[in-house]
């Protein structure tokens, strides 16, 4: 089933790798943002099926981005794709209400898995 | 020596040896890039001299800690071309793609061994990485501890700098420390 995505991570090739691979796997990509403060002003306009959350950013982090716009739209789905491996950081960020966690380097199938994964669950 | 800078030193040589496995790793599994000759040079250098390209990531613990990628040029272009492979890019771009390789690799490295540096279910943060151009040296201080790792492959060195506490660099990671 088709989703629209939108991609938040600084680095612009890793939204590239992303895109691609979500195309491949079908969905669409609405939005790439960059920074955190931009993903907040961007999440209304496209109101993404699924948001891809990287937590190192400048400025505003990852899961305060997270926790920003679900104070505003609580049925937002967010998962994180970071390079964090610590748990205490997977907790976090789950506990801050992520659906799901996905480390870097990204592969095609463990995306695929944990986006079908957030998809059902709430 | 006193009981901090030998705990500090302790904590470099670990932190040191989480890194270079997952490095060395990282350059096989997703570069294709083997490491042929490794050195490690533990013990309180007095300066490291960056190479061209490096990329510098503020890792937050007890102690904290700088940690520099820096990369041979004929190294950082091999490991563009790999890591790039199904990303079409623009000869106009190649020294920006080379320049997100090197700040890319080094935060998905060492956001990787975060796992193995937090203690105790502490958070270990991490800075965005941030990339420093032209070589440049790093002069200790006297309540600094440096510590290099030279990886060499086929394609070029890369130097990974350990300096730490974190008293050479301004809270935007500019190096601060030339005197």
């Amino acid at each position: 089933m088709t989703r629209t995505v939108m991609i938040v991570d600084d680095s612009m090739i890793m939204t590239q790798k992303l895109s691609a691979i979500l195309r491949d796997l079908g969905h669409e990509v609405v939005r790439v943002c960059q920074d955190g403060a931009t993903a907040l002003r961007d999440y209304p306009l496209v109101k993404p099926d699924l948001v891809t959350m990287d937590i190192t950013m400048p400025g505003i982090d990852g899961i305060e981005t997270m926790q920003g716009i679900l104070a505003t739209y609580p049925q937002a789905r967010v998962i994180m794709v970071t390079s964090h491996g610590q748990e205490a950081m997977v907790v976090r960020a789950l506990e801050a209400g992520a659906l799901g966690y996905v480390l870097k380097p990204v592969t095609k199938e463990r995306l695929a898995a944990m986006i079908e994964r957030a998809m059902t669950r709430r | 020596m006193s009981t901090p800078d030998i705990i500090l030193d302790h904590e470099i040589a670990a932190v040191l040896k989480v890194v270079e496995q997952r490095t060395i790793g990282f350059m096989r599994d997703e570069l294709g890039l083997t490491v042929n000759k490794i050195d490690r040079r533990l013990h309180q250098e007095e300066s490291v001299i960056l190479r061209d390209m490096t990329a510098i990531v503020g890792v937050g613990s007890r102690a904290g800690l700088y940690i520099a990628y820096s990369y041979d040029n004929s190294l950082i272009r091999a490991m563009t071309k790999h890591y790039t492979a199904e990303l079409t890019v623009a000869a106009e771009d190649e020294g920006l793609y080379m320049r997100e390789t090197a700040s890319d690799v080094v935060n998905v490295i060492v956001g990787n061994c975060t796992a193995e540096l937090a203690r105790c279910g502490e958070v270990v943060t991490l800075s965005p990485p941030v990339l420093a151009l032209g070589a440049q040296t790093i002069q200790g201080r006297p309540k600094t501890a440096i510590a290099t790792l030279t990886l060499r492959f086929p394609e070029g060195a890369l130097d990974v700098a350990f300096v730490g506490p974190k008293i050479l660099f301004d809270d935007h990671l500019t190096y601060v420390g030339i005197s």
